[in-house]
C-alpha cells in the first residue's frame, strides 16, 4: 500500500501494519529532513505532490517490490506540505520471511520513489532565496 | 480546417510559480504536449528545457510526442525530488 499524507508520519503506527506470524524480518527506511544541501543550510522545506499521480506510481512501484523480491508485505508513505528539520518526508516498511530480500526490497523501493514519484521539493535556506531542488535552469532530468 | 484543442492544464512546483496559477482551461492548435509545452514556455517563462520535462495525461505517464485530444488533462512534471 501506498499513500501521500499531509499530516506528521507515525512510523510506529506504520510498522503496526506489518506484523505476520510468517515474517522474520522487518526492514524499514526513514528519509529525514536535513539541515544542509550542497553546502548551504536548510531551516525548513516544501513538498509539492502531484498526488493522483504519486499514489499510482507508488502503487505500481510497490506491486514491482513484490514481484521482484520473495517479501510478504511493502508500505510506503510520502509526505506533503511544509516540514521542519528532522521531520520524516518519506517511510518504506517491508516485512518478508528472511532479512536478504526484505533489505533489498525496501532499497528498491526507495530508490524507485526518489525517481519516479511526482513530487517536488523547495528548500528554504538560512543565507538565499528559497529553491525548487532540481530544477534549475538546463537540469537536466 | 484544423479546430483547436481544448485542454484542461495543472501546473505544479516551479511551473506553477511562473504561470501564476494551479490550473487553467485552454484552446490550443499543439498537436503533441512538446509543442503545448513550449508554447506554454513562451508564455510563461519556464525555466526548463522541454528536454527535461515528462508529461502526464489524464493522470497517467505519456510520450512528449502522444497525440493530444479535446478534453485532454495535461500536467507537466518538472525533474522530481522526492523522498
Amino acid at each position: 500500500m501506498f499513500r501521500i499524507s499531509d499530516v506528521p508520519i507515525d512510523a510506529d503506527l506504520l510498522s503496526k501494519e506489518l506484523i505476520n506470524s510468517r515474517a522474520g524480518a522487518f526492514v524499514c527506511f526513514e528519509g529525514r529532513v536535513r539541515n544542509h544541501n550542497d553546502g548551504c543550510e536548510v531551516v525548513s522545506l516544501k513538498y509539492e505532490v502531484y498526488e493522483g499521480l504519486a499514489v499510482k506510481e507508488g502503487g505500481r512501484i510497490i506491486e514491482e517490490a513484490k514481484e521482484k523480491y520473495d517479501v510478504l508485505e511493502v508500505v510506503g508513505v510520502h509526505r506533503q506540505g511544509h516540514l521542519e528539520i528532522g521531520d520524516i518526508a518519506v517511510w518504506v516498511g517491508v516485512i518478508a520471511e528472511h532479512r536478504g530480500s526484505a533489505f533489498e526490497a525496501c532499497r528498491f523501493v526507495i530508490d524507485e520513489i526518489k525517481h519516479r514519484l511526482p513530487v517536488w521539493k523547495k528548500e528554504h535556506y538560512m543565507h538565499k532565496e528559497s529553491k525548487w531542488v532540481n530544477c534549475s535552469e538546463n537540469h537536466g532530468h | 480546417m484544423k479546430e483547436p484543442k481544448e485542454l484542461n492544464i495543472h501546473y505544479y512546483a516551479v511551473l506553477r510559480e511562473k504561470a501564476g496559477k494551479t490550473e487553467e482551461d485552454i484552446e490550443s492548435f499543439a498537436s503533441t504536449p512538446l509543442e503545448l509545452y513550449k508554447d506554454l514556455a513562451g508564455k510563461y517563462g519556464f525555466p526548463l528545457d522541454a528536454r527535461s520535462i515528462r508529461v502526464s495525461i489524464n493522470e497517467e505517464f505519456q510520450s512528449m510526442d502522444t497525440a493530444l485530444c479535446s478534453g485532454d488533462c495535461v500536467i507537466f512534471i518538472p525533474p522530481v525530488a522526492g523522498g
